[in-house]
């Protein structure tokens, strides 16, 4: 067997609608057309028209850095910037303008967002901005900052890993399958997603060596050669004709779901419960475990993880079923897949923190695909004119880039607690500061002000 | 080399308080005043406008175009001064500028970022109409205020001179003694990932002030040797330019082993930004990305790092060293670790801070911030029995003289800035350090042509106004608590108290 180092082909797929941040406005009963903002602006917002140079043509607002050099520079102070309402209030509670923005750019060139300056956000918060991941000051001998990160490894497993031969399969056990990111892609929540987007996707799992997740409708979709790639969420009463798929999920209804026969039926497959944090309680678990499925395929639906609140009670539950089988000394024999409230990068990490083995992207990938808001296309059936999708390379390639530059982010993290591998991040908290602990820690001894006083005293 | 217009300005011409004037016409303002073609020219308003918003030059027909920065807005309607209410033809307008709306962020506010340009200008706090000391990003400083005790009297800054601000930087018996006459001193910011007329200036102002500024990672450049009572050399574990001249001639060196807004990942300048002139310097290629690696290779343990200490102290016996770390979990122990090893500063850099390229994600994400750390540090060390032999500085996210006075009430005895200096020679915090060119004000750049656009006497000055500022507000906080020196501050959460939010910034928040 030879070696082969995990690599993620990356290449350019640009936006084809990037986000304008600002509108750069000309007053033109002020324009001397003197041409000094051509030179100011160092990313070619400002140009002269083509067709008489004379005079100056419409800024090319996507570009702009909101740097202000060309409003402090124009002689006759005819320029300024306001704020894009179409930018500013895009999104939802979830996907804010920023982050929207983020997975455009992460998608279109696949690297990591670096930023010069400081941090520009607000202090915490809940959910997950109440998190912080810690980091080694001296390390390990082993530990190689960011020469070493190719050595980091991100593979994780799906299925058990049993202490014990167990022969309910009806025949030998078979391996956990090892994916070489903790990353699955899933278009199965909420409806069947459009032809171009199946496409992407499904290639785009191809391309990582991962799995997508689609729901039963879109399955004939699915060429032969994807097939391998692909886990089919059942629709109620399904359970035959998927023996090519990589493997099936149920969804967990209380007291329904026939988990054994599906196991039965498929046992060399993945099989997969999938609990939306609605219905979950510990009932869901036990099953899961009963039937001896691979994956807990924990999930929340868009609406429910809208607010702060949602985000909350997603991460409390995931805490709690990372608790639960942990308790129950069965943690290894089954793996956690979390998806849902992933928009950004850094709830890769902190998801893994809470207690999953690996996460599922979802709504950020029809972000990936400009599809704006996600939401609401989600929401509402439709999806904007340009869809579905026809440019499936185009497509593919934004999925690649995004996890990709996901990857890379995750492995930043990594490398700076000097760790090397990510399945050891899996639930161990110690390597979070949560805030509310922190502050209580920080802060133990200072004087809470009601909260009637004005704003700041003088 | 760049060589000065003039000799740097001698210490007490700096700190006369030379107007440092925006360098571009045009202000980023609050406020729009607009005065339209019926204008008659009459004069009254620049008459009545005691901010000096309105003025006729000497001998002129016409007024002035209005000086919208010095307007406070809103707050003038209830005045009697209000000009827009004096005007006999109505020609004066005032409203919200637009452009204010896309400066700043929750933690730098637009409020913060105009502040700082006016103390940078003027050397004092703005008069009425921007929030100059707290920011808007829900947590930590922004919720922390004091508690002052009901007084009466008013605080004229200028008259509270006998308030003491000096910090000594040596705690240990033995060891040079220097002593700064304000409690803080300016970061590293290395050649490359700022232009050399920068550090110039950061270095004139440290000067002037007799407190320090860091070469940081990438070399020290020639143009700082006649400064150099007042460069710190840090040595970083890329240990680009580190020799040993560099080490002997510093009175303070500082071991780099993390920076708060990449902790644990080292720095890291892009390609683009390594010009000939930098790789030299750094002794690398030009035009190659370089990261510094982390952590150091030669430390794995405390004893490790105590070697570097002696290492340090070999080449130059009489020099104070600080440690600079970032801020995970145990920061405590590593606090401690540091003073067996026989440094005399722990500086802790929290993640909000940071002026170099970062990876988004580890500015937020990694780490946590200063205001957590200070604390923990201060009670641990406390109670090691061991708080007054080690200086506790704190950077990464120190925004104002209100920040720096409570960090130090939550118990570090002084402060790093590193951004703020930058908004003082003119950084709108866009952002685009790194990218292409650079910094297209000059500041974050090593382009031969953007980097002119900082004159270094003029950087000098306007961080020195700062500092100035910043001197007064630290003094009037002081004086409202009725402590007579800065030494008195330190550790004193008794004075704090927590606020409620202000203003939930959960829901949409534009970071640009
Ligand atoms: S603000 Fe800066 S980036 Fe935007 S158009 Fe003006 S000069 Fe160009
Ligand atoms: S590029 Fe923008 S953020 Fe960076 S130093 Fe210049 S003005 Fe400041």
């Amino acid at each position: 067997m030879t070696f082969k180092r995990y690599h993620i082909p990356i290449a350019p797929a640009p936006s084809r609608r990037p986000w304008t941040r600002v509108n750069v406005h000309r007053d033109l009963s002020r324009c001397l057309n003197c041409g000094t903002c051509i030179d100011s602006c160092l990313y070619g917002v400002h140009d002269r028209r083509d067709a008489d140079t004379r005079f100056m043509e419409e800024p090319e607002d996507h570009l702009c850095r909101v740097c202000f050099r060309c409003v402090a520079e124009c002689p006759v102070n005819a320029l300024s910037l306001e704020p894009n309402v179409e930018f500013t209030e895009a999104g939802n509670g979830l996907f804010k303008p920023e982050v929207l923005r983020t997975i455009a750019n992460e998608a279109e060139g696949g690297r990591i967002p670096v930023t010069g300056a400081c941090y520009r956000g607000p202090f915490g918060g809940q959910g997950f901005d109440g998190m912080w991941t810690d980091m080694s000051e001296i390390v390990r001998p082993t530990r190689d900052g960011i020469h070493g990160r190719e050595y980091i490894s991100t593979s994780v497993d799906v299925g058990a890993r049993p202490t014990f031969l167990d022969f309910r399969r009806g025949g030998p056990w078979t391996p956990p399958r090892e994916l070489p990111v903790p990353f699955v892609l899933d278009v199965a929540n909420p409806g069947a997603p459009p032809a171009g987007i199946l496409a992407s996707v499904v290639k785009a799992a191809k391309a990582l060596d991962t799995y997508a997740i689609v729901p039963a409708r879109s399955w004939p979709a699915v060429g032969a050669d994807l097939q391998g790639h692909v886990i089919v969420r059942l629709s109620e009463g399904e359970t035959t004709g998927f023996e090519k798929t990589a493997g099936v999920e149920a969804t967990y209804r209380h007291g329904g779901a026939d988990l054994v026969g599906l196991r039965r039926s498929l046992p060399h497959s993945i099989v997969s419960l999938r609990v939306p944090v609605t219905a979950y309680d510990r009932d869901a678990v036990d099953m899961a475990l009963e039937a001896g499925v691979d994956l807990i395929h924990y999930t929340a639906d868009w609406k429910d993880v809208d607010s702060i609140d949602g985000v909350n009670t997603y991460i409390a539950t995931l805490r709690d079923l990372h608790g639960y089988l942990v308790d129950r000394a069965v943690r290894d024999t089954i793996t956690v897949l979390a998806s849902g409230p992933i928009a950004a990068a850094e709830h890769v990490p902190k998801t893994i923190i809470l207690g999953a083995d690996l996460v599922g992207v979802d709504l950020a990938l029809y972000g990936v695909m400009e599809c704006v808001p996600p939401n609401h296309a989600l929401h509402l059936g439709r999806f904007p004119e340009d869809f579905p999708l026809s440019d499936v390379p185009w497509g593919t390639q934004r999925v690649v880039n995004l996890m990709n530059a996901w990857r890379d982010q995750l492995l930043e993290i990594l490398g700076a607690m000097g760790m090397r591998e990510v399945r050891r991040l899996r639930g161990d908290m110690g390597r979070a500061i949560f805030q509310d602990e922190a502050e209580r820690e920080a802060f133990a001894d200072i004087k809470v002000l009601a909260p009637a006083k004005e704003v700041v005293a003088r | 080399m760049i060589t000065l217009d003039k000799d740097p300005p001698h210490v007490e011409e700096l700190k006369r308080l030379l107007p440092g004037p925006q360098a571009y016409r045009a202000y980023i303002s609050k406020w729009l005043v607009n005065v339209n073609d019926a204008c008659i020219d009459c004069g009254i308003c620049a008459e009545v406008c005691p901010f000096g918003v309105h003025e006729r030059k000497e001998g002129h027909l016409h007024l002035s175009a209005p000086k919208s920065q010095r307007c406070i807005g809103e707050a003038c309607e209830t005045e009697d001064f209000y000009c827009v209410k004096h005007c006999p033809v109505d020609a004066i307008t005032i409203e919200k500028n637009p452009l204010a709306e896309v400066l700043g962020n929750p933690r730098w506010t637009n409020e913060l970022i105009m502040a700082t340009w006016v103390m940078s200008e003027t050397g004092k706090a703005p008069e009425r109409g921007l929030e100059y000391r707290i920011g808007r990003a829900g947590g930590g400083f922004d919720l922390l205020d004091f508690e002052f005790p009901p007084s009466k009297r008013r605080f004229d800054p200028d008259s509270l001179t006998g308030i003491d601000t000096s910090l000594p930087l040596n705690r240990r018996g033995k060891g040079a003694k220097i002593e700064i006459p304000i409690p803080w001193y300016g970061g590293g910011m290395s050649f490359g990932s700022v232009s050399l007329q920068i550090m110039l200036a950061r270095a004139i102002a440290a000067t002037a002030w007799n407190t320090f500024t860091s070469t940081g990672e990438g070399g020290y450049p020639e143009e700082l040797v006649p400064y150099k009572d007042h460069v710190i050399t840090q040595v970083a574990t890329g240990m680009f330019g580190v020799r040993e001249e560099t080490v002997q001639r510093a009175r303070l060196v500082e071991i780099k082993y993390a920076q708060g807004a990449k902790p644990g990942l080292g720095g890291h300048l892009l390609g683009d930004k390594n010009t000939p002139v930098v790789a030299k310097m750094r002794e690398t290629v030009a035009g190659t990305s370089l990261f510094s690696p982390f952590p150091f290779h030669s430390v794995y343990s405390v004893e490790d790092h105590r070697k570097h200490v002696d290492w340090i102290r070999a080449m130059n016996p009489t020099a104070l060293v600080s440690v600079k770390v970032s801020t995970p979990t145990d920061v405590d122990m590593v606090a401690v670790g540091c003073y067996y090893a026989g440094v005399n500063i722990v500086h802790l850099d929290g993640g909000y801070g940071g002026t170099g390229a970062a990876p988004d994600i580890s500015k937020k994400n990694i780490a946590m911030p200063i205001e957590y750390a200070v604390p923990k540090v201060h009670k641990f060390l406390e109670k090691e029995g061991i708080r007054d032999e080690v200086l506790l500085m704190a950077s990464g996210g120190i925004r104002t003289a209100w920040d720096a006075a409570k960090a130090i009430a939550l118990g570090a005895d002084g402060v790093i800035l590193g951004t703020a200096e930058l908004i003082a020679v003119g950084c709108v915090l866009c952002g685009n350090c790194e990218s292409g060119r650079g910094c297209p004000w000059g500041i974050t750049t090593t382009d031969p042509e953007l980097s002119q656009l900082i004159p270094p006497e003029w950087g000098a000055q306007r961080i020195s106004n700062m500092y100035r500022a910043w001197q007064l507000q630290l003094r009037e906080v002081l004086a409202r608590l009725n402590l007579d020196s800065v030494r008195d501050l330190r550790g004193r959460t008794d004075l704090l108290v927590r606020i409620p939010d202000p203003s939930s910034v959960s829901g949409k928040v534009a970071k640009w």
